[in-house]
Parts: structure tokens; sequence; C-alpha cells
């Protein structure tokens, strides 16, 4: 597990403000998927949990992308605080996450493709794995359908040629990262350990409200089931987190 | 704004007729073909005309000076999709506006959903010169409602990537930034069902209005039959890339785009070998120039 002055150092880069003149090259991107698994996870538990309040539930349903991806950001987009609110749940949400995140890369990707088979499985995906490069062949797909959605790129107007080296650089940690993650994905599968047990209420749960609604009641009997795996503590922080926003 | 299927098959297809040409140097060729990748995603990059004469200009200072290194040539390699990004704006931001008016009254191309026009530009090219996804950098399933038809789909989270990859890059492109301000923030703006839907069961009266009246990808252009024999390795003797270059001005908007593209590209290959000036090269790049006429755009009429 990462230690405190690891996430510090981590944390500062996820969530505090960069130089102006230097921003930190992209280099390996393990963990990054587990990350945002967790995240997609607590976004479909808090929208629906009946505790959250509702102006967090509505923010964190409604401008999703800057939940999932907005944490970074120095401000909030003006005129728009159900924005502000969201970035905010972001933030509080990364922190609850401290805990979970492995301190070596090897061992980040172990955990993305652990909780990739997890959703796999929650979808009801095959069981036995597809060849390594038809892996890595459909998240480069999946990254072209991303370019599409996002229509172009925008430049850094204060440092365009370090942009420039940035961008390169995070295209190719990108490309070494979807083949990596195709190479673990094969000796990954699900199982419950103290890290991640699937079986517990509160992962249930948000697995559920992934594709449909829950009743209000069973939601809060998940949250307040006392959790066994990391996993499910670190649902439960960032839930009770949200609660004080 | 045209889209980045265009974009990047312009600039594919731009780079297939500078490296096929004898009138772009020697360093551009190397640069090009060792760093298509390159081209490929810098050809998605907006506002280019603000910053690619000036970094042309400290690449060729560097390369006179010695040689460039890996990174400066994939720095050139950025900078020469980015002008391709241009031609493709140039050549079909007026055509959005003339034929889907309505949709650029709103006033929010910078940030809005895209103009049918644009996405059926993006699947007639998709079908035409990436072969229906199987030519490089596509896939024949990137098209697809759920990806469905990739080998690996049964065994993947399709539904949850397809929902995580979007902020995954979103959060990376923000860490790049020195400023992290939501102006940076790159939204999520087109849905792809769009793309799949216009694909898979395509309008047969947009296809009319957009792509077969206007005249928007003819194969039989001399620039066209060219680029794709190019792509499949076995060039057209027939072709001379001078006579197809210059008719293209009259041919379908794809053609012209091309044309575009070729002379920007050979504009920064005279300029870097020192046989123009930058005032040329801004000249003959078109630089400054805007992209969509002034009585075609709603906001500057208003103004």
């Amino acid at each position: 597990m990462i230690g405190r002055r690891d996430f510090l150092q981590a944390s500062a880069l996820w969530l505090s403000a960069p130089s102006a003149s230097v921003s930190a090259p992209p280099g390996d991107l393990s963990g990054r998927l587990a990350r945002l698994i967790f995240l997609d996870d607590v976004a479909s538990l808090a929208a629906c949990s009946p505790q959250v309040p509702s102006g967090t539930a509505r923010a964190i349903a409604t401008r999703r992308e800057f939940f999932l991806a907005g944490a970074l950001l120095q401000s909030s987009p003006p005129d728009d605080d159900v924005a502000a609110i969201a970035i905010r749940a972001g933030r509080a949400a990364l922190e609850a996450y401290q805990p979970l995140e492995a301190s070596t890369a090897e061992a980040r990707v172990r955990q993305d493709v652990r909780l990739l088979r997890e959703l796999a499985a929650r979808e009801g995906a095959a069981t036995e794995a597809p060849p390594r490069q038809q892996v890595a062949d459909f998240f480069e797909t999946l990254g072209r359908r991303v370019l599409i959605a996002i229509h172009t790129y925008i430049p850094d107007s204060d440092d365009v040629e370090g942009w420039m080296e940035r961008l390169i650089g995070l295209h190719e940690a990108a490309h070494a990262y979807w083949q990596r993650l195709a190479e673990a994905y094969l000796a990954a599968s699900p199982r419950r350990d103290e890290w991640f047990d699937a079986s517990e209420p509160i992962v249930r749960a948000a697995a559920a409200l992934h594709q449909g609604p829950l009743d209000s009641a069973a939601i809060a009997r998940a949250i307040s089931a006392q959790p066994r795996s990391a996993y499910a503590r670190a649902l439960a922080d960032a839930h009770r987190r949200l609660l004080g926003l | 704004m045209s889209e980045h299927i265009t974009h990047t098959a312009v600039t594919d297809d731009g780079v297939r007729l500078a490296l096929h040409s004898p009138d772009i140097c020697e360093v551009f060729h190397g640069v090009l073909r060792r760093n298509t990748d390159i081209c490929r995603y810098s050809a998605m990059t907006r506002s280019g005309d603000q910053f690619t004469v000036k970094l042309l200009r400290a690449l060729r200072d560097q390369w006179r000076n010695g040689r460039l290194d890996s990174l400066a040539e994939k720095k050139l390699a950025f900078l020469l999709g980015w002008r391709c990004h241009l031609a493709a704006d140039r050549t079909f931001k007026p055509v959005y506006r003339i034929l889907d008016p309505g949709h650029y009254l709103k006033g929010d191309d910078e940030h809005g959903e895209a103009s049918d026009v644009s996405i059926y530009h993006d699947v007639v090219v998709f079908r035409e010169v990436y072969d229906n996804g199987r030519a490089e950098p596509f896939t024949a399933s990137a098209l697809d409602f759920r990806l469905e038809s990739h080998p690996a789909s049964r065994a993947m989270p399709a539904r949850a990537l397809q929902r995580l990859l979007l902020p995954f890059w979103q959060t990376e492109l923000l860490r790049i930034h020195s400023r992290r301000v939501p102006a940076r923030f790159q939204l999520h703006r087109i849905t792809v069902l769009r793309y799949s839907a216009a694909y898979h069961t395509p309008d047969p009266d947009k296809m009319r209005r957009f792509i077969i009246e206007p005249n928007f990808y003819n194969p039989q252009d001399p620039l066209i039959a060219l680029a794709r024999s190019l792509q499949r390795g076995k060039p057209r003797g027939d072709i001379a890339l001078a006579d197809a270059v210059a008719a293209a001005a009259k041919q379908s908007q794809y053609s012209q785009a091309l044309e575009r593209a070729y002379r920007y590209l050979l504009a920064a290959s005279d300029y870097f070998t020192g046989k123009i000036d930058e005032r040329e090269l801004e000249l003959r790049c078109d630089v400054g120039k805007p992209h969509v006429p002034a009585e075609l755009d709603p906001g500057r009429k208003k103004s």
C-alpha cells in the first residue's frame, strides 16, 4: 500500500496547482484505470444515495465528467456552480482512494486488471481471456473513439512547445499502458481477498446502480454494512466525505 | 470545425503525397516516414496558425546548426500534421455552413455538438479512405454501436470501458497543461453513437445533400486516385502529381483539401530549406486568413 508521504506527493500531482513552466511528463500511467473505476463506483453510489445531499448527488450525476476527470482543475467553470460541486466531490473521493493504491507500477497494473476483470464479470462477459493483441487493440479502438468524442486538442498557449512534447509522451505512454494491461489481463481473475471482495454489500450496490435503480432502503443498508475489504472501506469513506460537502 | 476522421485522412493522404513528391525535402521525407502516427494526432489540434510558423522557424534553425535529434524530429512531424489540420478546416468549415446553416446560427461551433454534415463526411472518409476501418489507424469496429464486432468484445467490459476511457483521456490531457483551467478541460463534444447511426443506417437524404450533390469525394479525381494507390503501395505511374494538384481546385471537396494540405507541406519544406522566407511561407499557408468567410459566419455578421 502507498504510504502517507507517497500519497501526499501523488496527490499533489492529482490535485494541486502545477507550476506555470513545468508540468510533469506523462510517464507511467499504471493505476489510472483502477482509480477511475473506483470513482465511477463512488459516482453510481452517491448519485442515488439517500444520505448524500441532493445538490451533491445531482452535481455528480449531471456533471459526471467534472466529477471523474475534473479534480485537477485549479478553478471551476465560470457560472457553473454545479460543476464546482462535482469537482469538489471528485477531489474528496480521490482522497478516499489513498489507502487503496499500490506503490509500484507493477502492482498498480495488477490492480487495474483486477478491477477490469471485476467489471467484465459484472457485465457477464465471457471468462476466457482473448489473445493479448486483441485486448490491446480493443483499448486502441476505444481510444480512437475518445478522440472522435473530444473532437480537437486544445493546445497549451502558455507553453506550446512543452505541451507538444508532453502530448507526444502521453500518446506513447498510453500505447505502452494498453500493451501492459493486455498482458496482465490474461493473468488476472476475479477473486475475493482483503483488497477487494465483489460480494460485499456496498460493492454490490455500486455495481447494481450502474445497471438500474435500487430502492433507497437497500442502498442505505449496503452503505451502513461493515466493510471488510480495502475497496469497500474506501467506497464507504468516499461516501462519508461527500456527506459533509 | 471539421472532424477527427477527416482531419486524420487529409493528413495521412497529405503525408503520402509529400513522400511521393520529389519537391519535398529529404529531411521531411525521413521525418514523415518515421513519425506518421504523430502527424495523425497532431492533425486534431486547433489554433495552428498561432504557433506553427514560429515553432517551424526554431526547428529549422536547429537543423541548420546541426541535426535534428529524435525529439526534434517528432516535433517537426507534429507541426506538419498540425498544418494539415488547417488545410482540412479551411476547406470544410465553409462547406458545413453552406450545407447546414441552421446549425451554425446557434453560434456554438467551439463548444456544441457537430453538424451532421461533418459526421457524414467522416463516415464517408472512414469507408473510402480507411476501407471501412480495415486500414490504419482505424479498426473495423471503430464505428460500432457498442464495439460489438470487435473480436475481444465478448470477454471485455465493453460498456464500462466506453464509460471510462473518455474521463481517462480527459484527465491525462488536463495533466499535461501548465495551467489547469476550465478552458483547457476537453469536454465531451460529440456522441460517437451519431457516427454509428450515420455509418450503419445512413439517411439517404443527408447522403444526397451533404455528400453526393456537393461532390464531397470522388475516387476518380486524380489526386485521390494517386493517394489511394500510394496507400496500397502501388503508385499510379500514369498520374503526375503536379497535374493532379493543379486539377484539384475544380474537383471534389476532398481533393481540394488534399491540394491544400500538399501545398502547405510544400511551402513548409521550401521554407525549411531556405527557398522562401517566412513572409512567403505565411502567404502560401494562408496564415491569419479566416477559416470562414464573413458572409458565412453568423457571429461576425452580427458584430
